[in-house]
Order: C-alpha cells, then structure tokens, then sequence
C-alpha cells in the first residue's frame, strides 16, 4: 500500500531557466503543484528529500503530504523529468489528489515462482514491466505479482492472469501479453558464417596484397 | 549489416554533435542497457560487432535489441589525392551518438551475464559506455 511521506516545499518567486538553475546549483528541484483543491503553484523541493521520498518501498506512487503555504495537500509526483546521463530529477510535477477520488497510476509487475518450462530450456520473455491500474490514491499497491510457476515452454501470461487487490482496476486490455515463455534462437550459424566470410575476405586481400608484391618485385 | 535501402541525397553535410541525446535514454524494451555517455559516430560495422560480441557471450538465451540505427552516409576521399575537386564518395553509415543514448538492451539473462556481454560489446564502440539497468533511477 502506498506509503505516505511529508515533503518540505519552497514558493518560487521567479520564473525560467535562469531561476530554476539557481535552484538546482542549491541543491533544490523545481517543482510545481496542481490539482485538487490547489491552483497551479510553483515550488521547489529539495533534492535529497525528494530523492528519499521517491525511494520507498511504493516508488513512483508514494503517496506525498506537500507542505504549501497554508496547508497540506495529498499528492502524487509526475512527469518526472531526469538528466539524460547524470539521471537527477531536473523538474518534476506534483498532482494533489483527494481521498476519495480514484487515481490512475503506473505499478510494476513482479514475476513470483519457478517456471518448468525454464529447465527445458525456455526463456522467460517480459512483454511489459508495468500495468496501469485506476484505485484510491492510498490504496495503489506497491507491486502486482504474477505468478509463474506454471509456465510451460510457448505459454503466455497476460494483464488478466495478474491477481489485483480489492478496489484496484485494471486500465490495460487485459488480453495484452505480459510474459511468455520461449525457446531462444541459436545465433551461432549466423556468426559461424560471418567467420567463414571474413575469414574468405582476409584470404582475398592476402591473396591481392601477395600479387602486388610480386609485381613490385618483377619490375 | 545494417544500412538505410534507399535516400533521397546520397551526400550529407557532417553535421555537429552537441548536446545530450534527446531521447531514447531510457530502458524501454529489456531489462539492462547500455549507455553511451560521451558522442560519436557508430559505424554499421561497429554496430555489428557489437551485437556479436554480445550475442556469442549469451551463447543461448536473451534477447537483443538495437536502439540505434546507421542513418548518415559518411565520405572518404582516396587516398594520395589533392585538396579540392568536390567531396569524396560515399563510404559507409554511421548512427550520430549523443551522450545519454541507450544504444543496445538486452533481457532474458542474469545481470551478471549482461554486465559481461555489454562489457565485451562497449569495447567494439567509440564511444565511453556504462550498463544500465531498468530501475537504475
């Protein structure tokens, strides 16, 4: 069940690039704030206690209580915008939500069990690492678990197969792939024939590279 | 090898480099990637060998998938030839690289095998490389 983590916030006075790279040298994430009950409102959060509050056991979908002046809301955090390479948050959105109020949101799927099919050489093949389901913003499971331990060699598991708590809908068609599991394809023949054509072409220049000596040497 | 089957402009100006990549650096199809993190141009030839290293080290099992593709034709004058008299003719394809790029996923096998299957596969490339992974946020 989602955890819920109180996260510290600043108004912001400014706006664009430059301010929120003034952000970001302090150490603090630009942010803004929407939803129920709040009008958009831009903030900023700092980086490491966002970090942590991102970092529980419920991930994405920590269930946030954001300090604004004047109150505390319910929130979600999206469109989490990273740094290419560094993978710090560089902006991100807080949805305020009610408790009453369903809430799409995006889970793992976590495989559970042994799958037979495997010692017979099967591989399992993950068509998808994430469903999305619609429940209460407090009530959105940390993981869904599916389980495998009787997948055979060329079978299939779909969204349906997953067993989802009460109160938790499922969002994706659930005829939708989520693993399967397959024979791997040998790739030897294709590499053992790039060898074999290589080997051809080396002996070719070889073979050229020889003539053209020969040829100095003649004249 | 991979190579485009038909452009409309067999020549292309070279074009810069600047700048992070743009997208694609995330881990969208398999489990574990790898991530260029300085630019470059990748060549086919790169490309492939690459992919073998890689898939040879796996021997059987997992999936590869190729996130880059040789779109840029590059040219070469011959060699001992003076300055001048035009560009040179087609010589290859190279995909543009940027830093952030996950340019190869893998899944299906532990990490241990694809942190050495990418290992092996990054030494084929011009580029500096790090393994990522799915949940590597």
């Amino acid at each position: 069940m989602a955890e819920q983590v109180t996260l510290a916030t600043r108004p912001r006075v400014g706006s664009g690039k430059g301010e929120a790279r003034a952000l970001r040298r302090e150490g603090r994430v630009p942010a803004i704030a929407y939803g129920v009950g709040i009008d958009p409102t831009p903030l900023s959060v700092d980086a490491l206690d966002l970090y942590h509050a991102l970092h529980t056991d419920a991930g994405d979908n920590a269930v946030l209580r954001l300090a604004v002046e004047g109150g505390t809301h319910l929130a979600l955090a999206r469109e989490v915008q990273r740094h290419p390479v560094r993978r710090d948050v560089l902006h991100i959105d807080f949805v305020t939500v009610s408790r009453t109020q369903k809430v799409q949101a995006v889970v793992p799927v976590v495989l559970e069990g042994e799958a037979p099919g495997v010692a017979e050489g099967g591989v399992a093949e993950q068509a998808a690492f994430t469903l999305n389901v619609e429940a209460l913003a407090l009530e959105v499971p940390d993981q869904l678990v599916l389980d495998v331990s009787d997948l055979g060699v060329g079978d299939v598991k779909r969204a349906g197969d997953v067993s989802l708590p009460s109160g938790v809908e499922l969002r994706d068609d659930p005829e939708s792939p989520l693993v399967s599991l397959v024979v791997p394809a040998l790739d030897v023949p294709e590499t053992e024939g790039e060898q074999e054509r290589d080997a051809g072409e080396r002996e070719a220049e070889g073979a050229t590279a020889d003539e053209a000596e020969a040829a100095a040497a003649a004249e | 090898m991979l190579s485009p089957r038909r452009v409309k402009h067999r020549k292309q100006h070279r074009g810069n480099m600047r700048g992070l990549a743009k997208g694609g650096f995330d881990v969208n199809f398999g489990e574990y990637g790898l991530q260029a993190t300085t630019h470059g141009w990748i060549t086919n030839r790169q490309i492939e060998a690459a992919r073998i290293a890689m898939t040879r080290y796996m021997k059987r099992g997992g999936k590869v998938w190729i996130n880059i593709f040789p779109h840029k034709a590059y040219t070469k004058k011959p060699a001992e030839t003076r300055m001048g008299s035009g560009k040179g003719s087609p010589e290859g394809w190279v995909a543009v690289v940027k830093p952030g790029r996950v340019m190869f996923e893998l899944s299906g096998v532990s990490e241990e095998v694809a942190r050495e299957a990418m290992r092996l596969a990054s030494h084929k490339l011009p580029v500096k490389c790090r393994f990522v992974t799915r949940e590597g946020d």
